[in-house]
């Protein structure tokens, strides 16, 4: 049974981690915009989940709203609250060069933190939230929980990847990766620039909300430091090994990355000690990346291009098969 | 010359980078329906004048008219969907995309360019997507580049990404079509498959073309009129035949008068 809890634990990060770095596919992989607020939208989601699904505060814990909705409500609203700042952020920022953008979304996770902090009558400061309730069903007994959290999470990355998959690859897609690769030419062919970004940006941040939201699901605590910028780092890391540009080289990404940094938690040696351990995650998280870019730079998985065959319709395929054959180079 | 109601007219237009007046004045008519060149040694504003007019720079002066309306200074995406669209002298492939995919990036008018359509109308975007793939094939057919439909972009050479360039605009035809030198790094075959094309598409689709262009074989074979730019001012303009043998364009652009003297 322990085993089992544990590999539940550990499929539930690697399922959090995922759906952030598809969601970081569409943004960065495919559109090019350098998001460096992920832990911004990670935690604006996991804190606007908890604050609605908590019941209304009560003596000395001081948070604001406490609605007590339940635990789907809230990971919707999650999701949305973190797409409205990506809303407000993108409207700006994406209309001047993407360095604004790597910039200030850097600047923006740090400050949106320093918030929490700062002001306790929001989330209880730095001491954050305690027993946000999690997806639970009645029937399952109390420690198998976990499972159920597990197989959610499963379950709302398997239907981001499917929803990731049909925007990569339809019409929308083909702008937003023809903007990464010329944008002037994409704009002399009539793609409107801006709103093709701020369309992809917004979707994609609903999902790193959805993922702030998973986290809480997994700890059931929430404090301003779970939502650092190495949540970003880490996240991006995760993407470059997996492979820029590619759905399942996200997925892939955050399931080798979580598991190798979970791994580690599982040597049972004397002489490290929990510090050290999370500065071990840290260096071989980097060892990984150098890997990754001395040997595989395009990432573990690379698609290969869509062969597209030509039409069926016996009118047009002897003429294009006649043609080609006597103008071949 | 006297055009009665040209697509494109450009009125006085100016445009300066520091001291240096790019477009000093320029005063051009584009007949519906016709191909007009436009010739002028390097630096004499050729492309200048196209970006001024597709949007890419904002006039300092003047008046740019299409189709009747005063479009200057109009975003770019905005003008490719009014009719007006335009090729680059560089290459300007989405190298990492399928001379396929290349294609299929320029049409606007399908369901699957609407995020919220995408996850309402699976089925609508899928028959669309099959005849985007099926038109592709056509035209790919007719610029000679079937072999290459589903080769990477990036590895064509120049002068099969400039008529990828050309092919990709006709997917949804403009009506004004702007090429920068079309025929530079293409060889004699395709310089003539380019040639009938752009005759096609005048003949057949009834759409405008300009063209920039050193060429000169490949200009008379097209167009039925011609514009001389130099330093930024338009010298001459008129009937190709009428155009080339005016003393002034020998003198400034063939420079025969001081090859002689």
């Amino acid at each position: 049974m322990s085993t089992l809890l544990i590999l539940g634990g550990l499929i539930t990060l690697m399922g959090i981690y995922a759906v952030a770095a598809l969601a970081l596919n569409l943004q960065f992989g495919v559109g090019g915009m350098v998001n460096f607020g992920v832990a911004a939208f990670f935690g604006v989601g996991a804190y606007a989940y908890a604050l609605t699904v908590m019941p209304a505060s009560s003596g000395s814990y001081t948070y604001i709203l406490g609605l007590g909705l339940p635990w789907w409500a809230g990971a919707i609203i999650g999701g949305l609250v973190s797409a409205l700042l990506a809303f407000v952020v993108g409207s700006g920022l994406l209309r001047v060069g993407g360095e604004y953008l790597a910039v200030v979304s850097l600047a923006l996770a740090e400050m949106i933190r320093q918030l929490f902090i700062n002001q306790p009558a929001i989330a209880n400061g730095a001491r954050g939230l305690l027993n946000a309730p999690v997806p639970s069903l009645d029937i399952i007994p109390g420690r198998a929980q976990a499972l159920f959290v597990a197989a959610a999470v499963v379950v709302v990355l398997g239907i981001s990847y499917l929803l990731f998959r049909r925007v990569t690859r339809s019409a929308f897609g083909r702008s937003l990766r023809a903007i990464n690769q010329n944008e002037a030419v994409a704009r002399s062919l009539g793609v409107n620039v801006y709103a093709v970004k701020l369309k992809a940006f917004v979707f994609a941040a609903f999902f790193m909300g959805l993922a702030g939201v998973m986290y809480v699901w997994y700890l059931s605590i929430l404090t301003p430091t779970f939502f650092n910028v190495n949540i970003t780092f880490t996240v991006f890391i995760a993407l470059i090994i997996g492979g820029t540009g590619s759905n399942a080289g996200a997925v892939l990404g955050a399931v080798v990355l979580l598991g190798l940094r979970e791994g580690l938690t599982y040597i049972q040696v004397d002489f490290i000690t929990p510090e050290l351990l999370a500065s071990l995650q840290d260096a071989l998280q980097g060892l990984v990346l150098i890997v990754i870019l001395l040997f595989w730079p395009g990432g573990l998985f690379r698609p290969r291009l869509a062969v597209y065959p030509p039409p069926r319709s016996a009118s047009v395929a002897p003429a294009v098969l006649a043609t080609s054959a006597a103008g071949g180079r | 010359m006297t055009t009665p109601n040209p697509l494109l007219e450009v009125k006085g237009v100016v445009k300066s980078f520091g001291q240096l007046r790019a477009l000093d004045g320029v005063d051009m008519v584009v007949g519906r329906g016709k191909v007009t060149g436009l010739i002028g040694p390097n630096g004499s504003g050729k492309t200048t004048l196209f970006n001024a007019v597709s949007g890419f720079l904002e006039p300092d002066a003047g008046t740019v008219l299409f189709d009747g309306r005063v479009v200057t200074g109009a975003p770019t995406h905005q003008l490719a969907r009014m009719g007006l669209k335009r090729t680059f002298q560089n290459t300007a492939d989405f190298t990492d995309m399928s001379v396929v995919q290349n294609l299929l990036t320029s049409v606007r008018t399908v369901p699957g360019e609407r995020l919220s359509r995408l996850f309402t109308s699976p089925r609508q975007i899928s028959v669309s997507e099959r005849s985007l793939v099926d038109r592709a094939w056509i035209l790919l057919d007719r610029l000679g580049l079937t072999e290459l439909a589903n080769a990477r972009a990036g590895d064509l050479s120049i002068g099969q990404g400039r008529l990828l360039q050309i092919a990709r605009l006709l997917m949804e035809p403009p009506s004004l079509l702007m090429l920068d030198e079309p025929s530079s790094g293409l060889n004699p075959d395709d310089q003539h498959r380019l040639s009938t094309t752009v005759r096609q598409l005048r003949d057949v689709e009834g759409v405008t073309v300009l063209v920039i262009e050193h060429n000169m074989s490949f200009m008379n074979a097209i167009s039925d009129a011609l514009y001389v730019m130099h330093d930024g001012h338009v010298i001459a303009s008129g009937p190709p035949a009428e155009v080339i043998r005016d003393p002034l364009v020998i003198e400034t652009y063939l420079g025969v008068r001081s090859a002689t003297a």
